[in-house]
């Protein structure tokens, strides 16, 4: 069952097509010595649809989906130990990460192009985070976690740091690298203590070991375990923003590139979620009792602390990234309804609420330059002041007060009306995709008997509308100042278009819905539950697509 | 169980005090020798834990790349000091209680010893456990997705550390509509002297 | 391979592993120089190193000691894109700048 050809490898990796595609930007940059924008954006579009191609394949996959085993030689266990599983989980995943990449080479070559920046490397840098995305999506196997974690987050500190001389980039940089190795140090730790419980790091394994009392674990194992779990949800909550681990996010979501900022919070999310769901319920479902209290515990702290915060804050970027930390929260609920369709509810908030942030961040960097003068030429200015070591000059800045949305919904009809759909589908606000996932959140918390957490998810998103709003009232009742329009590409109003009415569609259609439920079929461990198909996918799926879908509109 | 074994007595007791002398240390070169003798000591350990092949990819990887990158950079910089703001602002005393309670727990958790281990210990250890040719066995045989996952790690990190480090070393007269091309592979970064 | 090991109970370099990590911590979240802060993740994943040998040692897995293989390369990735963030930043700071902060340290 282990691919023998390209072919079949691709099917179980859609992450080496992006992989290929980085590859050959790289080397067509190396070859050509110059950039030629066109060809290194079709490049990765084509590697990007082809690996999307490959998601689409194993969405109804359920937990089956070809992997790619440890050699012939594996496991004293007996059977072959996975160490990547192309599921549907993986695959719906992998597909919003891809749209996000897609989005963000799209968007960010106008951004890089417009700074004088590298094109190519930029390029290929996202393509190698998404690729290492793509790979935490479909990990079995506690390594795959860590080694995925790794490569897309040392692809994101490059990002980062990529405004050459810009010191707030280098600084949001070194503060993500500080943590985010901290975060990969308790990763990896949690990955030896759960290899010494069970003597295993493939993910079932561990789950087949460590279910139950009966299941044959001793008390040792049990404890180890547990304490394993403990530094693993520390390392992947640093990656998701949850609240004690979240410090580092506002400082990095502000500094950094404003489309790099729009990619973590939709794709980095995405990729911690389904790691952190397989290793909740595919590896501990078997202990869940004893962690659910203090995972449901993390999201009222995450939510709460995340919408406070935001309320307080002037900076658009910073609001946005508190509103993150707040989203992460919203989203740890369904994980913990995990048994009532939350992992269904989680997979289409996260695109909803993905979608939604693409669209925000990219109206804020189509808008970059509109506070610090348009100087055709600021980005070399920038490099000579790098290179004559002084302190360099502002170049375009990236547009990020309230102030910098003053009368959009005159200047520009079109990013301002984008911007306040992305805003009101945040909220939740009724007519858009951001309130049917709230909804099957708040279904499914309350179909598995988590009531007061329900409660507190209702409370928050009221909570929420205050600042959420704010930017939308600066955009239509605020008077422009000055008389600059900003230029905006025409790839990158296709992407924002795209964005948009990706978050129609998702409103339209309960297919989306339907195919996130279908995914809610990855190989978890509830007690007792046979490897085939959960419950909730026979019985309450059809109802349950057709109340919110049927309602919305 | 047996006692301390005095070979890990000295070693572990030498690893705590450079450890501990790493994080006090005034001198960016003091700390820096101090994890140096730290490498050493782990590398050490790693003989006396039955790991022959890891023990001089730690000597190699540690003691030699590493740490002779990080003193290139301190001399390249050098004197400086607090170029980062503190992580957690104003709250040493909290981080200091924090870092007790995880000390404690992580030991704790840690005297629990294996659990998955074998029921009568493994005293006898087969000869060829963690040398060269069963690590390379192991490596290309079973671990093939994670080993050239990790070969892509180090190809990114390689693109990433030479954008941000090389890509200010620009020329002046360059024009500002085609910034890629004088941006030429073929030059070389100079440290500022 | 080295007899001595032969009568080591795996507890012992686990618990040195459990201390080195903490002090590894103390010294990222203590320290204010970032070259220091630096070593000192690379202290963290060294005790999570010597955590997965004693594991892999304790069970006769050689598992672990693949593993110690990846995370001393991902350890080397990591510190080559921190130190280039570092030298990029000290640029960017400017000389009178470095000045300034090191003239404060007396």
């Amino acid at each position: 069952m282990t691919p023998a050809s390209l072919p079949e490898l691709l099917v179980a990796l859609p992450a080496l097509a992006v992989v290929m595609a980085a590859l050959l930007v790289v080397l067509v940059e190396a070859l050509w010595r110059r950039t030629i924008a066109r060809l290194i954006d079709g490049i990765a579009l084509a590697g990007l649809g082809g690996a999307a191609f490959l998601e689409a394949l194993s969405l109804r996959a359920g937990d089956g989906g070809p992997a790619i085993y440890r050699g012939a030689a594996a496991a004293s266990g007996g059977a072959a130990a996975a160490l990547v599983r192309q599921d549907a989980l993986a695959a719906f995943g992998g597909l919003l990460i891809l749209v996000a990449a897609a989005f963000t080479v799209l968007v960010g070559g106008a951004y890089v192009a417009r700074r004088g920046l590298r094109q190519a490397e930029y390029t290929a840098v996202v393509l190698f985070a998404a690729a290492g995305m793509l790979l935490l999506g479909a990990a079995a196997d506690l390594i795959m976690i860590f080694l995925g974690v790794e490569a897309f987050s040392i692809a994101l500190y490059v990002l980062c740091a990529f405004r050459s001389g810009d010191r707030a980039g280098y600084e949001a940089a070194l503060k993500y690298f500080v943590l985010g190795s901290l975060a990969a140090g308790f990763l990896l730790y949690g990955t030896a203590l759960v290899y010494g419980a069970t003597g295993s790091t493939e993910l079932a394994r561990v789950g087949q070991i460590l279910s139950g009392p009966d299941g044959g674990a001793t008390a040792g194992q049990q404890t180890v375990g547990l304490a394993g779990l403990t530094l693993l949800l520390v390392g992947l909550g640093f990656k998701m923003a949850l609240v004690p681990f979240h410090h580092w996010a506002p400082d990095v979501y502000q500094g950094a590139p404003t489309p790099i900022t729009g990619f973590m919070a939709a794709a980095t999310k995405t990729a911690a979620t389904v790691a952190l769901i397989r290793v909740l319920w595919t590896a501990f479902g078997g202990l869940s009792a004893t962690w659910l209290p203090a995972v449901a515990a993390l999201a009222v702290v995450t939510m709460v602390v995340g919408n406070l915060a935001a309320i307080v804050q002037a900076d658009l970027k910073r609001m946005l990234a508190y509103s993150a930390i707040a989203q992460a929260g919203y989203v740890l609920v369904a994980l913990v309804a995990a048994a009532t369709g939350g992992v269904a509810a989680a997979l289409y908030y996260l695109l909803a609420y993905g979608l939604a942030k693409l669209g925000a961040f990219g109206v804020l960097a189509l808008l970059d330059g509109q506070g610090g003068g348009r100087a055709a030429d600021a980005a070399a200015n920038v490099a000579d002041a790098g290179a004559a070591g002084e302190r360099p000059a502002a170049g375009p800045r990236d547009a990020t007060s309230l102030a910098d949305l003053a009368g959009l919904g005159r200047t520009q009809p079109w990013l301002a009306a984008t911007m306040t759909i992305c805003l009101m589908s945040l909220v939740g606000l009724p007519p858009m995709a951001g309130f049917l996932g709230k909804w099957m959140i708040f279904q499914s918390a309350v179909d598995g008997g988590w009531m007061w957490l329900a409660i507190v998810l209702v409370l928050n998103t009221a909570l929420s509308a205050f600042y959420y709003l704010r930017p939308i009232g600066w955009m239509y009742m605020v008077e422009p100042k000055g008389d600059a329009v900003p230029e905006v590409g025409s790839g990158a109003s296709f992407a924002l278009t795209v964005a948009v009415l990706g978050l129609v569609a998702a409103l339209v259609s309960g297919g989306i819905v339907r195919v996130a439920r279908a995914a809610d079929a990855f190989d978890r461990r509830p007690p007792d539950a046979p490897a085939g198909l959960p419950p909730e996918l026979g019985t309450a799926t059809p109802a349950a697509t057709a109340t919110p879908a049927g309602t919305a509109p | 169980m047996s006692g301390l074994d005095p070979a890990f007595l000295i070693v572990g007791a030498l690893a705590i005090v450079t450890a501990v002398g790493m994080i006090l240390a005034k001198n960016v070169v003091h700390s820096a020798l101090f994890m140096v003798a730290h490498f050493g000591l782990t590398a050490v350990l790693y003989l006396l834990l039955s790991a022959p092949f890891l023990a001089a990819a730690q000597l190699i990887v540690y003691a030699g790349a590493i740490m002779v990158l990080v003193l290139f950079v301190v001399m390249l910089l050098g004197r400086q000091e607090a170029l980062l703001d503190e992580p957690i602002v104003g709250q040493r005393w909290l981080a200091l209680a924090a870092l007790g309670v995880l000390g404690a727990a992580l030991v704790r958790v840690a005297a629990l010893g294996v659990p998955a281990a074998p029921e009568g210990g493994t005293a006898v250890v087969p000869p060829a456990f963690g040398s060269p040719a069963a690590m390379g066995d192991a490596l290309y045989t079973q671990w093939v997705l994670p080993f050239e996952v990790v070969s892509l790690v180090l190809l990114v990190a390689m693109i990433g550390a030479v954008v941000i480090a090389h890509f200010q070393r620009r020329p002046r007269n360059e024009k500002a509509g085609n910034p890629a091309i004088a941006a030429d592979a073929t030059e070389i970064p100079s440290p500022r002297a | 391979m080295i007899p001595l090991a032969a009568v080591l109970p795996p507890a012992q370099p686990l618990m040195l592993a459990a201390l080195l990590f903490t002090i590894g911590a103390a010294g990222v979240l203590l320290r204010r120089n970032i070259i220091i802060v630096l070593m000192s993740v690379e202290l963290m994943l060294n005790a999570v190193n010597i955590t997965l040998v004693a594991v892999s040692r304790a069970m006769l897995q050689l598992d672990g000691q693949v593993f110690v293989f990846f995370s001393l390369t991902i350890a080397a990735a990591e510190v080559a894109v921190g130190l280039a963030l570092v030298v990029a930043l000290h640029r960017s700071l400017g000389s009178s700048d470095v000045d300034d902060v090191s003239s404060l340290r007396g």
